[in-house]
């Protein structure tokens, strides 16, 4: 190999590294933070709409969370939660200072539909958490990526069938119903 | 949301918690970081020893029209849209940053209006994480 080979070869594994280390961790960043955004927004429009209060400590607390998740966004990665969830245990803190006692203490206050309006919510949080983590790591992704994008190219293709021969399957369908 | 007041031993145990999660948040950061700069130092080794192999045997002039040979048209054309891509990503990161700077501060107001007590994230008004906050 000659130096013009390595001195480019070197040269792209440099950029490489900026652009998963720095440039694609601020993306995933931003990403989530976009996300967190429009889930706290439709929070607040369904308070608008009167389905949960401002002032009820559920819908405080759900926000706080949101919050904290957009404002610490860029440190929220996989290392850090396997770390932080094996080695920090919160022994001896005041029971009403660990989010689960809040929340279920904020749900009892709720009605039915409001407990699973928030639950709902507290899901999709979460949800978006995991997904935040899992999509920055570039060693995670490069495992999760190849099943995801096969899954979805499958649904895809699967729904495209399913309209093309709608009418063939319901015949189908019509023939097993009445065999 | 309104508190209730700790006693000192309350304060004493979540201080002590907040201290070791703030160890461990770091001793993470240290780690990240390291692994961050490893990757950027190897590929300098990588360059430095390519150029000490030659160092003394071919001037520079004949190394750089070797980088050039080297630099095949399928190369050139990578590093062409390499270059142009991420300038193109950072230049509609700059248009989004200024999008959000100018429409955050309409859309806190009024909200505030539906409801006084409403929190912030805390991130700054172009988006972007306060400096406060990188770890």
């Amino acid at each position: 190999m000659n130096f013009g080979n390595v001195f480019i070869s070197s040269l792209s594994l440099l950029f490489l590294c900026i652009l998963v280390f720095w440039l694609y961790r601020s993306f995933r960043a931003d990403c989530f933070r976009d996300s967190m955004f429009e889930l706290r927004d439709e929070l607040f429009d369904d308070a608008v709409q009167e389905r949960i209060g401002f002032d009820s400590a559920a819908y405080n607390l759900l926000r706080s969370t949101m919050n904290g998740s957009i404002r610490f966004a860029h440190c929220l990665s996989l290392t850090r939660f396997i770390v932080l969830s094996k080695t920090s245990r919160p022994v001896g803190l005041p029971t009403d200072e660990l989010f689960s006692e809040r929340f279920r203490k904020a749900m009892d206050e709720l009605d039915e539909d409001q407990k699973q309006l928030v639950w709902d919510y507290l899901c999709r949080m979460n949800f978006l958490l995991i997904e935040h983590m899992t999509l920055s790591s570039p060693l995670l992704l490069a495992l999760v990526l190849p099943f995801a994008i096969s899954r979805a190219i499958k649904k895809r293709f699967l729904k495209s069938l399913m309209v093309k021969y709608e009418t063939n399957l319901n015949r189908l369908d019509t023939a097993l119903l009445t065999s | 949301m309104l508190r209730k007041t700790r006693s000192k031993r309350e304060l004493e145990i979540e201080n002590a918690y907040l201290k070791t999660q703030r160890l461990r948040n770091n001793t993470v950061t240290i780690g990240q970081t390291l692994i961050k700069w490893a990757g950027v130092v190897c590929c300098f080794k990588f360059i430095s020893d390519a150029i000490s192999a030659l160092a003394g045997k071919d001037t520079s002039a004949n190394l750089v029209l070797d980088i050039l040979a080297s630099a095949s048209f399928s190369v050139s054309v990578s590093i062409v849209f390499g270059v142009g891509g991420v300038a193109y990503g950072l230049s509609q990161r700059s248009l989004r940053i200024r999008n959000i700077l100018r429409l955050s501060g309409r859309v806190a107001e009024l909200e505030a209006q539906i409801d006084p007590g409403r929190s912030s994230s805390g991130i700054a008004s172009d988006g972007r994480t306060n400096e406060g906050d990188q770890i």
